[in-house]
């Protein structure tokens, strides 16, 4: 066999690898784990997926990547479709918008920065909800879902950075 | 833990500037036009939204599997330390219910026999097909769920979705191997119910609390704490008489209803098949009017 051929196909599969692991914890994230009312409160892997990779590795997660993901988390979810592709691009435009500052940072700006986004990105997502479905959304789980995610934000960045530092090392 | 996670990969030529922001154009554009096509429930949209969950179903079902391994074992735990308590309890509840089964019985009696007389139609069958949901983490927007049967086990659009205690959504979508059920408490349901004995006419509507209110109520309800609502089956959508839940918060501005259904626990739910959306369809036609589908 040619190993260039093995070379490519190794680096294809590094390159694929950010999209292909937010793909999978997506997935898994559905499952039910009957843990009581869990389901209206788990975190969103896929936001802080695309703010770690998109942050430092666009390269690994451009545009229609992070467009690709949240299509097929809304297709997956039951949700109107098309709300989530529209507010992760909103949120990527922001990120973009602040990758200078937020890459020279420390973390806990980073972290702070993190929940700026996400609330801005959830509560979004509930106005439009409000507007396009009749009857007012309740907020609560939107508030508790925004506040995991937040949470469980440094030990996903930290598993994240793992697979950088490990698979991604070009 | 250390500041910075990784190396940054800056993007700074003109060219590759402008065709990202071109790309942001056209994704936000192609994405809005997704929220009309969906909202307008464009069929292609139903399609493309059953397959993908199709495609995905095998992996879930496997994911499934050892978190149904590790709850039924925590599950078998708890009951052979709780063993002594809750035979007790069985046995008091057992007591209860054969009061209850004398008095049902009885009244079934009673009840088909004023149905002969009045020459009634024997109340639907349905079939009944049991359901494992193998997805429900919808999140904060949405509640609904997937569960492992499809069109090839004869599930059918509409069909009503229970629990062993009540009403819990309505079938959706369906795939192949897979459909989705909307949940009562989904901010897009509407079921029209009966309230109380009373039965005053009112339309649930859920908004993705546990909680779904009561809204277009008759003007002279007197409605109680605790009233039993059911479905009334006007629209068609459910067959009448199915059990939701009780009335439990009422207030100047709402009324809301605790539903039978324990939504931190449905493991499986089921699907019965009442045939109502052959019934709409023969309604619509002799009225003239197109069928459902």
């Amino acid at each position: 066999m040619n190993p260039t051929f093995w070379q490519r196909i190794d680096g294809l599969a590094r390159t694929a690898c950010p999209f292909t692991i937010t793909l999978l914890l997506m997935i898994t994230f559905l499952v039910p784990l009957q843990i009581p009312n869990l389901s209206e409160v788990i975190p969103s892997v896929l936001l802080i997926s695309v703010f770690y990779w998109t942050l430092y590795r666009p390269d690994l997660m451009p545009i229609w990547a992070v467009f690709g993901l949240a299509f097929v988390h809304d297709l997956l979810t039951g949700i109107l479709l098309g709300i989530g592709p529209f507010i992760l691009l909103l949120f990527c435009l922001a990120l973009n918008g602040q990758r200078k500052f937020l890459a020279s940072t420390s973390f806990s700006v980073l972290w702070v920065s993190f929940f700026t986004l996400s609330s801005l990105a959830f509560t979004l997502k509930w106005i439009l909800i409000y507007l396009l479905e009749s009857g007012t959304p309740d907020f609560r789980p939107v508030l508790f879902q925004n506040l995991t995610t937040v949470a469980v934000y440094p030990a996903f960045s930290w598993i994240f950075s793992l697979i950088q530092r490990s698979l991604l090392k070009s | 833990m250390s500041k910075k996670f990784g190396a940054i990969s800056h993007m700074t030529t003109p060219v590759q500037a402008w065709l990202q922001g071109s790309a942001y154009a056209v994704l936000l554009v192609f994405a809005i036009t997704l929220i009309i096509l969906a909202k307008t429930e464009n069929i292609a949209i139903e399609r493309v939204r059953t397959a993908a969950v199709d495609s995905v179903t095998p992996l879930l079902e496997m994911a499934n599997r050892p978190v149904v391994v590790i709850s039924d074992t925590i599950e078998t735990a708890q009951n052979y330390v709780a063993l002594k308590s809750e035979n007790e309890e069985l046995r008091r509840q057992n007591e209860n219910l054969r009061r209850w089964q004398i008095t049902a019985a009885k009244l079934q009696g009673e009840n088909a026999s004023l149905r002969g007389m009045l020459n009634l139609s024997s109340e639907v069958k349905p079939n009944v097909t049991t359901a494992r949901v193998i997805a429900d983490q919808g999140g904060a927007f949405v509640r609904s769920v997937i569960v492992n049967v499809g069109s090839l086990d004869g599930i059918t659009k509409g069909q009503a979705a229970l629990t062993g205690l009540g009403l819990a959504g309505r079938v959706a979508e369906v795939g192949r191997h897979s459909a989705r059920v909307v949940l009562i408490s989904d901010i897009s349901s509407r079921v029209p119910v009966f309230v109380g004995s009373e039965r005053y006419r009112a339309v649930m509507v859920g908004d993705n609390s546990p909680s779904p209110s009561l809204l277009y109520l008759d003007q002279d309800a007197a409605v109680k704490l605790g009233d039993i609502v059911y479905t009334s089956g006007q629209g068609g959508g459910f067959v009448p008489g199915l059990p939701v839940g009780v009335v439990h918060s009422l207030s100047e501005t709402s009324l809301k209803i605790r539903p039978y259904t324990d939504w931190s626990d449905i493991e499986f739910l089921r699907l019965e098949d009442y045939a109502v959306s052959q019934n709409l369809d023969v309604l619509y036609s002799d009225s003239g009017a197109e069928g459902l589908q």
